[in-house]
């Protein structure tokens, strides 16, 4: 008797100590706020980049280039040349997540490579919000986002995905971001360079595809002004 | 042979109509360029709209090789005219004039003075190339700088700045072969006739209608088009392709070859038949 009496209160021991975390585990804004309190740390960056677009009727070579960033959401690049970059999610900052009215639902576990994420739905309560959904695989040890998708009213889905170090930083800032989206692949215009003998057949019913975006971050320099240096000069 | 191509060529540069290409080179590529300085960028702008759905852009799209992409696009077609104005005129010129005879007189042989008078042609349409490659390359970039190009087929290419001078330069060199068929055509023409107007007529006719044939696609024309020589007259563009299909470029280049060759075989022929009678 005197022994089921000691498991129970070794039983009632470790739930009592474990309950904080599970809970924690599982309250998506909790999670949020910890996302967002660990990327306010950084108030503006300075990073070098390599961007590779990867659409099906783009063929563009892979572009070098330097990214700004400064709080809360302001992101500028610049490349030699000319370069494109994804419309949807650029600018994206956890920040984002916490303007405007939104619900949170905790949806379940999953594993995102080797790390065992807590997925996350976005729900704005905005109605003029083009933003229907957003989920968020976020990393609760580090307290990172690795996978973020999000659903449009009007341009489809994007999602983007993000690649850290595998040691963990101060600032944990991404070195990698896949941006993937959807593309109406419109016929495109002929009238630029009197291109008229072109007879290839179009494809009838233009189709959706996919594109991708992949962005190299390289050499970060945190939150020593450079941003904020960036977008001066921009201003001026 | 150089001595007679010589005075060949003197005899086309004394002409006035020689001039009119180069004056309308010189006239029409600036007014381009200037067009495209002021108003460019909502052009290039309204082009792109559907891209601009999905990508931001960065960096500037209008520059001089651009421009120059989209003069040679653009004139490629208008071009053979101003060369037939001069290559038309080379042997029918003489007929019409009165000065076959008198010419023939000298210890020259037919033959050598049409392949004299071609290449003289050659010449004249190189010079009217080279012309429109300088003014349209060198003042485009003197306007407008230089830059990354884009160019929209099927596929939308995007060639890096460092990456696109060769890709002009081929594209004017194989203009340049697309444009002595063209004189070869012309002289070919001016061969039969007695009067430079015939040839000049007719070559464009044949070129338009074969770009015509060419444009529609109908099941007809299908079968027909390869056998059609400005149906290889565009294949300049294969160089703003990833990658160059250089087996394409070569085939079409050697389709040029062969029928410029054939052109001039069927004028000394012709010539050597001829009876002058003027």
């Amino acid at each position: 008797m005197r022994i089921y009496f000691l498991h129970f209160r070794i039983l009632t021991l470790l739930l009592l100590i474990a309950s904080p975390v599970l809970s924690q585990k599982s309250d998506p804004d909790s999670l949020l706020m910890r996302v967002q309190n660990k990327f306010r740390a950084v108030t503006d960056y300075e990073a070098e980049v390599t961007i590779k677009v990867d659409v099906d009727f783009i063929k563009i070579p892979l572009k070098k280039g330097i990214i700004w960033y400064l709080h809360p959401d302001k992101v500028k690049v610049k490349t030699p040349g000319f370069a494109l970059l994804p419309k949807r999610g650029m600018n994206f900052s956890p920040n984002q997540l916490f303007t405007g009215n939104y619900a949170t639902i905790y949806a379940r576990e999953e594993k995102v490579g080797n790390i065992m994420t807590s997925v996350i739905k976005v729900i704005p309560q905005d109605e003029k919000d083009e933003i229907i959904l957003s989920t968020l695989w976020i990393d609760p040890v580090r307290n990172v986002i690795l996978r973020l998708e999000s659903t449009t009213k009007s341009e489809g889905t994007f999602s983007m995905q993000f690649i850290y170090d595998a040691v963990s930083g101060k600032f944990d800032l991404p070195r990698e971001i896949i941006f993937n989206f959807d593309l109406r692949k419109s016929e495109l215009p002929i009238g630029l360079t009197g291109d008229f003998e072109n007879t290839a057949p179009k494809e009838k019913g233009a189709k959706n595809t996919r594109g991708t975006v992949t962005i190299n971050y390289l050499k970060y320099i945190v939150n020593e002004g450079k941003g904020t240096a960036a977008f001066k000069t921009s201003a001026k | 042979m150089l001595t007679l191509t010589g005075i060949e060529l003197f005899k086309i540069f004394s002409k006035r109509r020689t001039y009119i290409g180069f004056i309308a080179i010189g006239i029409l590529v600036p007014l381009i360029q200037v067009a495209l300085y002021i108003d460019g960028t909502t052009y290039i702008e309204f082009s792109l709209q559907n891209l601009k759905e999905a990508f931001e852009f960065q960096g500037e799209l209008l520059n001089g090789y651009l421009a120059c992409y989209i003069i040679l696009a653009t004139l490629y077609v208008h071009i053979p005219f101003l060369i037939t104005l001069v290559t038309g005129d080379s042997l029918a010129g003489e007929a019409a004039a009165g000065t076959f005879r008198i010419l023939l007189t000298r210890p020259v042989s037919r033959t050598k003075l049409v392949i004299a008078k071609y290449f003289a042609g050659l010449l004249y349409t190189s010079a009217l190339i080279l012309w429109m490659a300088l003014i349209s390359l060198l003042l485009g970039i003197a306007i407008m700088g230089t830059g990354d190009l884009i160019v929209i087929k099927n596929t939308v290419y995007i060639f890096s700045s460092d990456d696109v001078l060769w890709r002009l330069l081929a594209a004017f060199g194989y203009g340049l072969i697309a444009m002595w068929c063209v004189a070869s055509l012309s002289f070919m023409f001016s061969s039969f006739a007695d009067n430079s107007i015939g040839p000049i007529i007719l070559t464009m006719t044949v070129i338009i209608s074969f770009i015509i044939i060419s444009a529609i696609d109908l099941s007809l024309f299908r079968y027909v088009k390869p056998f059609l020589f400005t149906n290889y007259l565009g294949a300049w563009k294969l160089f703003f392709e990833t990658p160059v299909d250089y087996n394409k470029i070569a085939l079409s280049a050697g389709v040029l070859v062969v029928h410029s060759l054939l052109f001039l075989g069927i004028s000394v022929y012709s010539m050597n038949r001829k009876d002058i009678l003027t």
